[in-house]
């Protein structure tokens, strides 16, 4: 249980995969050499590191630091890997000789602390000599390995027969590709380590270094019968610029031989040459921009049915030996729908001419609808072959269709996804950008929403009163429809005028005739007929019936006593209208009235 | 005697002038005449293609600096213009700063581009659709019949009520950043990136890393880093979203 926890505990470390190393360039220094301690953070995983300070090392004085960083992203399949790492070089100065360490150190990656392990060095006393370019050193002699013959003890003379060869992997090439060419150490003496010195060049080639060991790896060979031992120092990659005879650069250098003790003996490689012919001036195809090789092409496509807005991915992948650095991106042929982006040039390759090159376009369809994928042509010199060759890509069908709104979010699933700078977008004109909450019928639009929704809440609470409280609503109808049609009439009443009998008559058969649709000349008996047709309850004509006939004794009645039934008037005349006010158009059963 | 020193200081003044706009014409001379009429025009029309074009011109040219500087400028008017977001994105995974932007959770990325996604633009359309959505609820609601169960128009209006309020609180806000964006972009080839107390370097900075400025008084700035460090930069070195 305790494991499963401390496994637990431990599995984000173990996931995260960081590895941080340290390494020296060698354990035992010279006073007159230098010490290089490498620190190597490495990762699949970005990496954010905190730049450590440089250890302090007793005996050496610290002298620099450098530091760089690379990342490397492959895709297999659908799946993608990526690789990260970071190294800082210090490099040290020893004071004198003696035995001390490099302490541990530690390092903050990703917020996560490392230690670094320990170093022992030893320092000795040396000569006041500046270090070479490159000291390759024997792996160790192995006092116990009998299997294979010595040769060391078939040395003739103090330094026996040691030389440096240049071995041309061929000798005949075309103009622009590269020719490797090896220098090896032949020797049949013991040579400890051999420090390269220099490099002599000549005219008419540009070259990078394809190979160099870091210590002497012997093999056994024979050359004109003889027996030696051979140790490759350095394999250079030549890439002619011109034709004709070209003679490959001489290496210099001092073996350090053992032969009763120590002994240095100068070295300088022995010339060769390299015949380098013309291309052939016959076949040119077109597109050709000066690539020779032994390449092989290949291509993919992200999509073939996209919308509109979204982009594609073309890539072109070239992987061989060739002149990688002499030719450029080849070109998608223009207007054919597409806005085609710069290309972006991922090299994997060793020496800049061996490896693979990839060339990722961003395509971005202009319209709707159905293309054909935009030609991309790219020609070259086939060393091997002797003649020229072309690639064209595919006429691949690509359809265009309206773009769905997600599609801005696919980018969430492909976040390291490698990609070309997306190209121009090319219009017209550039409309200047207004902010539409800024805009004023943006503003009145919400003001209508505002005013439109309070209408109709009014409106809704009103039919929502009429239901939960019907005696409250036709209340408050009828006082509508008294101010409104009983204006007069209740102010006659107020003074205790006469007058209050014909106007509130007048105002009663307004609005029956409003809300029923009477003709405005009908007697009291069409009214009461017209409407005992539109089913008003009976109780209700008798009610309307029993004011008329109050109104009409009323005008005949003495001043004195009109003023006594006036208000009990007024309040029938108030129930009159309320009970109208509930009824509902054909819907008398609704009403108040039972 | 006063009066030749005036002179003479008012010839200092000039000769100083006519060098320093020598000096700015041979910058804006160097570049292409058709970015200098994007430049200028972009000046007067603030559109999120013309920048982002401006954007891709100079990223062509190796100006690291002013190539993010207007893909930002491009995406503080338009937040989900993906193409200055691609193009921005891919600027910084290929500057030599990469290590200062922290890489986000899968959670918080998505929810990062969602806001991008919701420009100012569309979230203003947005919460006018809910607003509309909210108020037709709400008539739904007290149109509805009362013997009915009324869950179903509850739930809709609640919803609607939510999204809009939500929506007019983030209109709010990217308004706000639209028109305060304190995002600054370096545009010298490398600054040293100092400690915000002390004269210590910590470390050098490169074209094209993003800063938010904190304050920016004085010859060095107080900046912050992606991923949340603290510091100076020298002012003159940074270049921000916003023109003044």
């Amino acid at each position: 249980m305790r494991h499963l926890c401390l496994i637990i505990m431990l599995l984000p470390i173990i996931l995260s995969s960081i590895n941080v190393d340290v390494s020296v360039n060698k354990y035992t220094v010279s006073t007159a050499d230098q010490l290089e301690l490498t620190l190597k953070i490495s990762g699949s995983e970005h990496l954010r590191v905190s730049e450590p300070a440089p250890p302090q090392i007793s005996l050496f004085s610290f002298r620099n630091l450098t530091s760089s960083s690379s990342s490397s992203v492959a895709y297999s399949g659908t799946k993608l890997s990526a690789q990260y790492s970071h190294t800082y070089r210090f490099i040290y100065f020893p004071k004198k000789p003696g035995t001390t360490k490099v302490p541990s150190f530690s390092v903050t990656v990703n917020n996560r602390s490392y230690r670094t392990r320990e170093i022992p060095l030893t320092v000795i006393q040396g000569q006041n000599k500046q270090p070479g370019q490159n000291t390759p050193s024997v792996p160790g002699y192995n006092p116990f390995s009998f299997s294979e013959p010595d040769y060391w003890e078939d040395s003739s003379g103090l330094n026996g027969d040691t030389r440096l060869l240049a071995v041309p992997e061929t000798q005949t090439v075309y103009r622009g590709f590269p020719a490797i060419v090896s220098y090896y150490l032949y020797t049949d003496s013991m040579v400890r380590s051999f420090n390269l010195e220099d490099e002599k060049d000549f005219r008419g080639y540009g070259k990078s270094t394809y190979e160099q060991p870091s210590m002497l790896n012997y093999e056994n060979v024979k050359q004109n019968g003889k027996s030696y031992k051979r140790a490759l120092i350095k394999r250079l990659a030549i890439i002619p610029n011109t034709q004709g005879s070209l003679q490959a650069p001489v290496l210099e250098g001092i073996a350090r031989m053992f032969s009763y003790g120590y002994s240095d003996l100068q070295l300088s490689s022995q010339p060769a040459t390299i015949s380098v012919r013309p291309l052939p001036q016959e076949g040119i195809p077109m597109g050709f921009s000066g690539a020779v090789g032994n390449f092989q092409l290949s291509h993919s496509l992200s999509k073939r049915e996209l919308g509109l807005g979204e982009a594609l991915t073309f890539t072109l992948k070239i992987q061989g030996r060739g002149n990688f650095n002499q030719f450029g991106a080849p070109q998608f042929e223009s207007g054919k729908g597409f806005q085609v982006s710069a290309p972006m040039v991922i090299d994997n390759l060793s020496a800049g001419i061996e490896g693979t090159r990839t060339y990722y376009y961003t395509l971005i369809p202009q319209s709707k609808g159905e293309f054909s994928l935009p030609e991309l042509k790219f020609a070259w010199f086939a060393h091997d072959q002797k003649r020229y060759q072309s690639y064209r890509s595919p006429n691949d069908k690509i359809m265009v269709s309206s773009t769905p709104v997600l599609s801005y979010l696919n980018r969430l699933w492909e976040p390291r996804n490698l990609r070309s700078i997306y190209p121009k977008l090319m219009h017209k004109n550039y409309p200047d950008y207004k902010a539409l909450a800024s805009q004023t019928w943006y503003w009145l639009l919400i003001i209508t929403i505002g005013a439109g929704t309070a209408v109709a809440v009014f409106f809704a609470m009103e039919r929502k009163l009429k239901y939960r409280n019907p005696e409250s609503y036709s209340q408050k109808k009828a006082d509508k429809i008294l101010k409104r049609y009983m204006k007069q009439a209740l102010a006659a009443s107020r003074e205790l005028s006469e007058d209050f009998y014909p106007l509130s008559e007048k105002a009663l058969f307004d609005y029956l005739a409003a809300k029923y649709k009477l003709a405005r000349h009908l007697s009291l008996s069409e009214v009461l007929a017209a409407l005992h047709r539109e089913d008003i309850p009976q109780i209700l004509l008798d009610e309307l019936q029993d004011f008329l006939n109050r109104s009409t004794a009323a005008r005949f009645k003495p001043k004195d006593d009109r003023a006594i039934t006036l208000s009990t008037d007024v309040e029938i005349l108030k129930r009159v209208v309320q009970n109208f006010a509930a009824l509902q158009k054909n819907h008398p059963e609704r009403g108040k009235h039972e | 005697m006063s009066k030749i020193s005036l002179i003479a200081l008012g010839a200092i003044l000039l000769l100083c002038t006519t060098l320093f706009a020598q000096s700015e014409l041979k910058v804006e001379s160097s570049l292409p005449d058709s970015l200098q009429r994007a430049i200028t025009l972009a000046a007067k029309s603030h559109n999120a293609d013309l920048l982002y074009n401006i954007g891709v011109d100079f990223f062509s040219m190796g100006e690291r600096g002013m190539a993010n500087l207007y893909f930002l400028k491009a995406l503080n008017i338009n937040s989900a213009h993906k193409f200055a977001r691609a193009n921005l994105d891919t600027s910084i995974r290929l500057g030599l700063d990469a290590r200062h932007y922290p890489e986000h959770l899968f959670l918080v990325r998505a929810l990062m581009q969602t806001l991008d996604f919701f420009s100012v633009n569309r979230l203003a359309l947005l919460s006018l659709f809910l607003l509309l959505g909210a108020a037709l609820s709400l008539i739904w609601l007290l149109q509805y019949d009362p013997e009915k169960e009324r869950a179903l128009p509850i739930l809709v209006l609640a919803l609607f009520a939510l999204l809009a309020l939500a929506s007019f609180t983030a209109l709010g806000i990217k308004s706000y950043q639209q028109k305060h964006n304190s995002l600054a972009v370096l545009i010298s080839s490398s600054s040293p990136f100092y400690a915000p107390q002390g004269n210590s370097a910590l470390w050098e900075l490169h074209s094209g890393m993003i800063v938010k400025v904190l304050n920016d008084r004085g010859k060095y700035w107080l900046v912050r880093l992606p991923d949340g460090q603290t510091g100076r930069l020298q002012g003159d070195h940074l270049q921000k979203v916003l023109d003044q």
